[in-house]
């Protein structure tokens, strides 16, 4: 069964992919006509904030058949577990995938929260493991730790979490975290440690993933590319015991025909940030610098970023995110995705702007197409809340 | 000036009611502290129970008025997270979030370097306090401490102009005191003797630093319409006569209330007038936040509500009033 998840913005959204600079969804660009929550009426703001329309989206996943949705964690953006332990009541079957730094928070406090977050949901709480990209962005949080010995530190991390999630006392003499005697109560330590979905892709990062992802997630990469990446962290894993699963986060543009979808490039290209187009990654992120490798310069035109059929490596162009995603009909997009499935995939973050409508285009469109196996959570009793 | 008013929230299931989810049962609570007019709910630490960010982010979300205190262990995160969470909440719920950080509380973990002794918990929780502050209030933040390091910190774009959160800090000693004339905006005592020895110097501390820190306490309650009632209920559970302290309007001051289940072992016993004529005199010593503990939550919520405020509060005070328009929920 494969989980397909859909994504929820941190940091406001925008009306439509044609416009790559508008942000009107959400305060995190300044008001502007058309802007909503917050909206204006009478000349006033009418009391709706973000969150509301995040509630919508989740919503709109929901119902249109998508397990849950990542919400992402960058410095400026809202912040995920904020955003579920808002949220939690409001939807019935959608699981949130909090995005999160290790780092930042204490292993035992983090497991109370998410045992009491899983104990408000029924169980719809789900990790996106993140060890930072590193640079400005890492001493921002307050953290100076380096590249590879942060990936310890989510190691140990994720260890303490896991030890102190029971009845009985759990101590840890580690080299970041000093944990004695952690348990927690029966009622939390009932509820099921949340599934890891472990970024990155350093070998550091792919020897933590051995030992505790359940889902290495990585960004969709050209076919030829994955099978290279996916025998690797299944080797890594092999050394731990362990039988990892691959997730991809896939940008999606599609369209009832493949002219329709290239043509919103089109659309957009004028308008799009040029000095991306060199592929420049700031920090230490080995995952960024992979994308480059891809593309071949110099870039006129959106189609010289097709680097395999349907396969564009633009779409940090048209939003903040990942670079590579599909482009093409409603049958192509499905099929690939199919591939991807063939190819070893087990779970998908798919996302698309703007993500409400989005969500309900790919929903009735491109997932009744696909041929796999996907988990329909809305009649899954499992993780249905009480 | 006119009292602050919390009741306390439930980490723990309460009623054994096994077809009532605790979340729910939660939820009955902070409606009523909404409805009844409270001016917030407290979402307590316990290592015993449910999380208290979970508390607040569901309180904060179903309700349109109250506050909510977020009490959390200074240990939990690193300041600049911590402040990350609190300015979410500050966003979606139109400033209503309150903190209470603790510092000498029981924790079973923490963050290298290791706090061991109460002067290295306090040195943590000032630089936790002064970071959080810091990179909210600057769009550039720089600060190389012992237990936390910020380099280029700051919040911009949508997290900046935000209210910080109005600081709540507990304890009596030196140590306690130095931190809340530093740090704190309100200080809860435990008990009235504590506001009359401590609150002035306090207070005192405060102005040297140009700063000003607001008194608080935290109690329970037991309230009837007469003192007969309400000393006849807590005879008939406790089945003896308890330790009782007379005090000046008729009520009692009783050291008991963890035998009743409560967090807070002190508290009034009275008739609603002369726990009013109580508060009113802690009122008069500077306290202008009186966080309650009272079971069951929900009923004697509405009690305060209906029959002590109105005698707490005179008809023409009321307290913060919010733009309905800019509250943040529906």
């Amino acid at each position: 069964m494969v989980d397909v998840y859909w994504r929820i913005g941190t940091h406001g959204d925008q009306p439509s992919v044609r416009r790559p600079h508008a942000q009107t969804r959400g305060d995190w660009a300044p008001h502007e006509p058309g802007s909503i929550t917050p909206g204006r009426r009478g000349g006033r703001d009418d009391g709706y904030t973000y969150v509301d329309h995040m509630a919508d989206v989740a919503k709109a996943a929901e119902s249109a058949g998508f397990v849950g949705g990542l919400l992402p964690s960058f410095p400026f953006t809202d912040d995920p577990f904020t955003t579920a332990a808002l949220l939690a009541r409001e939807t019935r079957t959608f699981r949130f995938m909090v995005a999160y730094q290790p780092g930042f928070l204490d292993p035992v406090h983090a497991a109370r929260l998410s045992a009491s977050l899983q104990r408000a949901t029924g169980g719809r709480l789900t990790y996106n493991v993140i060890t930072g990209g590193g640079g400005p962005q890492q001493t921002w949080w307050g953290d100076t730790v380096a590249h590879d010995d942060r990936y310890a530190r989510t190691a140990e991390f994720l260890d303490a979490l896991k030890g102190a999630w029971g009845t009985e006392p759990y101590d840890l003499d580690g080299r970041f975290f000093d944990v004695r005697g952690a348990h927690l109560p029966s009622e939390l330590a009932a509820q099921p440690v949340p599934e890891v979905y472990f970024s990155g892709s350093s070998p550091a990062a792919i020897e933590t993933a051995g030992k505790h992802a359940d889902y290495y997630l990585s960004w969709l990469e050209p076919f030829s590319a994955l099978p290279d990446k996916f025998r690797q962290v299944r080797e890594e894993s092999a050394a731990y015991g362990r039988t990892p699963r691959f997730a991809l986060r896939v940008e999606i543009l599609a369209r009832p025909t493949e002219e329709e979808a290239w043509a919103e490039i089109e659309r957009a290209w004028p308008a799009i940030d040029t000095s991306k187009l060199s592929f420049d990654a700031t920090g230490d992120s080995v995952g960024a610098a992979r994308a480059r490798g891809f593309i071949k310069q110099p870039v006129t035109g959106p189609r010289d970023l097709e680097v395999e059929p349907n396969v564009w490596a633009g779409f940090h162009l048209l939003r903040g995110g990942p670079v590579f995603g599909l482009v093409g009909s409603y049958d192509q997009v499905a099929q690939r995705l199919d591939e991807l499935v063939a190819l070893g995939t087990d779970a998908f973050i798919l996302a698309a702007v703007p993500h409400l409508e989005e969500a309900y285009r790919i929903g009735s469109e491109v997932l009744p197409r696909v041929t796999f196996d996907r988990t329909n959570s809305l009649t899954s009793t499992l993780r249905s809340a009480s | 000036m006119s009292l602050r008013v919390w009741t306390t929230l439930a980490t723990r299931d309460e009623r054994d009611w096994g077809h009532l989810p605790p979340s729910e049962e939660r939820a009955h609570a902070f409606r009523a502290a909404e409805v009844a007019g409270l001016d917030g709910v407290v979402a307590p630490y316990d290592l015993g129970g449910e999380e208290s960010t979970v508390l607040v982010g569901d309180a904060l979300r179903h309700t349109r008025w109250v506050h909510a205190l977020h009490e959390f262990h200074v240990a939990a995160f690193n300041p600049v997270y911590a402040a990350k969470v609190a300015a979410s909440y500050q966003r979606f719920t139109a400033g209503r979030l309150d903190w209470a950080p603790l510092v000498t509380a029981a924790t079973p973990s923490q963050r290298r370097p290791s706090s061991t002794d109460a002067a290295s918990w306090y040195a943590r929780a000032d630089e936790f306090l002064t970071i959080s502050r810091g990179v909210w209030n600057h769009e550039t933040f720089d600060l190389e401490g012992t237990y936390y390091q910020v380099k280029g910190g700051g919040f911009r774009e949508a997290l900046a102009g935000l209210p910080f959160p109005r600081v709540h800090l507990t304890g009596s000693d030196d140590d306690a005191l130095r931190l809340s004339a530093k740090h704190g905006d309100v200080h809860v005592f435990t008990t009235a003797h504590e506001v009359a020895e401590r609150g002035p110097a306090l207070q005192e501390q405060a102005r040297a630093l140009g700063r000003a820190v607001e008194l608080g306490i935290r109690l329970s309650l037991l309230v009837r319409e007469t003192v007969g009632e309400a000393l006849g209920e807590l005879a008939a559970e406790t089945g003896a006569s308890p330790d009782l302290v007379p005090l000046p309007s008729g009520a009692s001051w009783w050291d008991g209330f963890a035998t009743r289940g409560h967090s807070s072992p002190g508290g009034l016993v009275g008739s609603y007038a002369q726990v009013a004529d109580e508060l009113a005199r802690l009122a008069s010593q500077g306290v202008g936040t009186v966080i309650l503990d009272v079971r069951p939550r929900v009923e004697e919520t509405y009690r305060i509500g209906e029959h002590l405020l109105p005698l707490v509060r005179p008809a023409s005070s009321s307290t913060s009033t919010p733009d309905l328009e800019t509250t943040g929920v529906r």
